[in-house]
């Protein structure tokens, strides 16, 4: 006797029907933690937490350069997972991601340059400065833009989605590069404070918005990966209807 | 609200930048999904009809 076996979230996930369905699902909830995360955070950064001790006020630029750091790095990091389920276990879906959240990684990374120049500048007396830290985010943002080119150089987008995946997987390099760069190198910037061994150097004061803020920027991401790979899927599915449209078109008129 | 002392501006430009970045991210986003629901559901009208 056979028994049916429910197929795996990863499995159904790969039908774009499923996929809207737990989408829909999610988006008002998300949109609602967004702007919680928001308000609370920002509240954080401008009424309860101190001003530094060295650097004195300046310091609340920090609730909206750090995670954007975080959010340049993790979105990264998820194309190239996203880049291995194209490659290895050719999942449907994961192109979709991919090209959904590159445009959003790319604006993660520009608010953490020019917000972190805005810092430098007070700080260190310069806007910018080639250092390891500083270059290696450039890198990344170009890398961004380089996706995002490629994406649209490529008209088929299976092979588009292959010369992506490579591309991303390429670039994951500079991943520790960035995070370790202010330990290999010396550079201008501070070394890590919140994630290192030993644990966070900073109060708690100051390390509560600062997560409300990360937190607010992870859901801002999720809202609008989900709305971005919906619009990706309806253009794809009108593509495909533009094509069969166009064949029948030829067939009726015999060409 | 906290007194931003002499590097107020500074702070003020890159909470402006962030937003106007974030802003940009949203409104992008919205403005290409009713674009493609809307030549989705024309076309798949236009389908329907012929």
């Amino acid at each position: 006797m056979e028994t049916a076996t429910k197929p795996s979230l990863w499995l159904r996930l790969a039908n774009p029907a499923a996929f809207n369905t737990l989408a829909n699902r999610l988006l008002w909830p998300l949109i609602i933690a967004t702007v919680a995360a928001f308000a609370y955070g920002l509240y954080g950064a401008f009424m309860t937490s101190p001003a530094d001790y060295q650097q004195g006020e300046t310091v609340r630029i920090m609730y909206i350069h750090v995670p954007a750091a975080w959010l340049a790095l993790f979105v990264y990091a998820g194309m190239s997972v996203s880049a291995l389920g194209t490659l290895v276990f050719r999942h449907p879906m994961a192109d979709v991601a991919q090209k959904a959240a590159a445009p959003l990684g790319a604006g993660f990374t520009l608010i953490c340059l020019i917000t972190g120049s805005f810092w430098g500048k007070p700080m260190w007396g310069t806007w910018w400065e080639w250092d390891a830290r500083l270059t290696s985010v450039l890198i990344l943002f170009l890398i961004y833009l380089g996706i995002i080119a490629l994406w649209r150089a490529i008209d088929e987008p299976q092979r588009g989605a292959r010369a992506v995946a490579i591309l991303t997987l390429v670039g994951a390099v500079n991943l520790p590069i960035i995070k370790f760069s202010v330990d290999w190198w010396y550079t201008l910037h501070q070394p890590a404070s919140v994630f290192r061994m030993g644990g966070p150097s900073i109060h708690k004061s100051m390390l509560t918005p600062l997560f409300a803020m990360g937190l607010a920027y992870l859901f801002l991401y999720l809202v609008l990966l989900i709305l971005r790979m919906k619009t990706e899927l309806m253009t794809r599915r009108l593509e495909r209807l533009q094509i069969v449209a166009a064949d029948k078109l030829a067939k009726s008129t015999g060409a | 609200m906290a007194d931003l002392g002499p590097h107020g501006s500074y702070i003020l430009a890159s909470y402006v930048a962030a937003g106007v970045i974030v802003g940009w991210m949203i409104l992008s986003s919205l403005l290409a999904n009713r674009s493609a629901a809307r030549r989705l559901a024309a076309m798949e009208t236009r389908e329907g009809q012929s």
